[in-house]
């Protein structure tokens, strides 16, 4: 027996494999007597040795040191764990702090006075939803900031999915632009009154940046339609599924957004 | 529960997986504990590294698995001392006792490389991609590794097994 096909057998045995695999796997075991006979001793050895790890360090009491050890961990994790305001990165104080805010009320602004909404998918106080208003504010102040360190860099995007989809409360996770030129290069979650905003940034092969935000959509509204819209230097389309909402932001022009937009949406 | 006395509450569970980990590392209680006892020292000076929603428990155990290759480079001594793990006196059949034995005995004769991934395995809490983060190898090295660990330990378990009933018959 190949060492490939042993692997498969402790795949299959630790339960690593899809359903498929696993079928396919059953149906070599079948005519296989020599492979039974392989995985039921691969089986039986690793239930014995887990048995008897799990007898180990059961009884005894925890040494005082490293209770208190313990206890101090936890509150450190805590506190890292500790909900955050979109405001309260470590690193953006003061002037920053400002700006950003400053940044965002122009932004606003401008939201309201270049575009008309038209009458559906639109809440009733801005032109645009609010999301697409933070989400705009935190692109200009995040995504094209090259300096700034992300919360999360592009190799630990499978942990910022996990963390921005228990927060945010349905899945949410980076989508792969590779095909229109685009790497995700960071990630960050934003607390904004209208709940937690999961912001993925990308770059093209140009070095331009753009944000995908992704926020969840609220049952009591109805799923937009792509829109989009040109606020200066930068355009944002935007979209709903019945679960998510979207804005992708960059800097270009409203019919390049349209297209990338529009494939985009089709696609998710 | 609030979230505070949820996190507590996993990492309990982690450090008593922790210090089984130790014990099979070590071979000795007192040194496991240490070995624990620094791993968490480590992991409060590091808490800023750790990214909240990232798996716990491997961050833990990998802190735990480099501080003891640091440590036994820097004593740079080999411990032959029988692998730490409990008689297996509260098996009542004699023959599934024996098995056990001949099974525990097979996992100390096998080199720590191959070791190693069938004990994190063992503990079946773990993923092969947490195993092989927690031992800081690819994830094609960690199955092959498996692979052979696990054949090997069959082989040793065949042959003892074949030796006693030559001797019985």
């Amino acid at each position: 027996m190949t060492l490939a096909e042993q692997i498969d057998i402790n795949a299959y045995l630790d339960g690593e494999l899809g359903p498929d695999e696993a079928a396919e796997i059953e149906a070599r075991l079948e005519g296989d007597p020599e492979a039974q006979e392989r995985l039921e001793a691969y089986a039986r050895h690793k239930d014995q040795i887990g048995d008897a790890l799990a007898g180990i360090a059961a009884t005894g009491p925890v040494p005082l040191k490293t209770a208190r050890l313990e206890k101090r961990l936890a509150a450190r994790l805590h506190r890292r764990q500790a909900p955050r305001s979109f405001s309260a990165g470590p690193w953006l104080h003061g002037a920053t702090r400002i700006a950003a805010a400053v940044t965002l009320v122009t932004l606003g602004w401008w939201g309201h006075a270049a575009w008309t909404p038209p009458s559906m998918s639109v809440s009733k106080a801005s032109g645009v939803p609010e999301y697409v208003s933070e989400a705009v504010g935190a692109h200009t102040v995040f995504a094209e900031d090259i300096v700034r360190p992300a919360e999360f860099t592009a190799t630990d995007m499978d942990s910022a999915a996990e963390w921005f989809s228990a927060k945010i409360g349905v899945p949410v996770n980076a989508p792969d632009l590779g095909g229109y030129g685009m790497s995700v290069v960071g990630a960050r979650l934003l607390g904004t009154k209208e709940g937690p905003l999961a912001q993925f940034i990308y770059e093209d092969a140009g070095g331009v940046r753009y944000s995908l935000t992704l926020a969840k959509h609220p049952d009591n509204r109805p799923v937009a339609p792509l829109q989009v819209v040109d606020y200066p230097d930068r355009a944002v389309g935007y979209w709903s599924t019945p679960n998510i909402d979207f804005a992708l932001i960059g800097k270009t022009d409203g019919g390049s957004m349209q297209t990338l937009a529009a494939d985009l949406a089709n696609q998710i | 529960m609030d979230a505070r006395a949820e996190l507590e509450r996993r990492l309990t569970d982690y450090v008593t997986s922790l210090r089984r980990y130790a014990l099979v590392l070590t071979r000795n209680r007192d040194q496991a504990e240490d070995l624990v006892q620094e791993t968490l020292a480590k992991a409060i000076a590091a808490s800023d590294s750790w990214q909240p929603g990232s798996d716990l428990r491997v961050w833990l155990f990998r802190i735990l698995h480099n501080t003891h290759v640091s440590e036994r480079r820097r004593a740079k001594t080999r411990d032959d001392a029988r692998l730490m793990l409990p008689d297996p006196v509260e098996e009542s059949d004699p023959t599934k006792r024996i098995e056990l034995q001949q099974v525990l005995d097979a996992l100390e004769q096998l080199p720590e490389a191959q070791r190693l991934p069938i004990v994190l395995v063992a503990l079946k809490e773990m993923s092969y991609a947490e195993a092989a983060s927690t031992l800081d190898v690819p994830l094609g090295t960690f199955y092959s590794r498996l692979g052979r660990g696990r054949e090997a330990l069959r082989q040793i378990v065949g042959k003892a097994k074949s030796a006693k009933f030559k001797l019985v018959v």
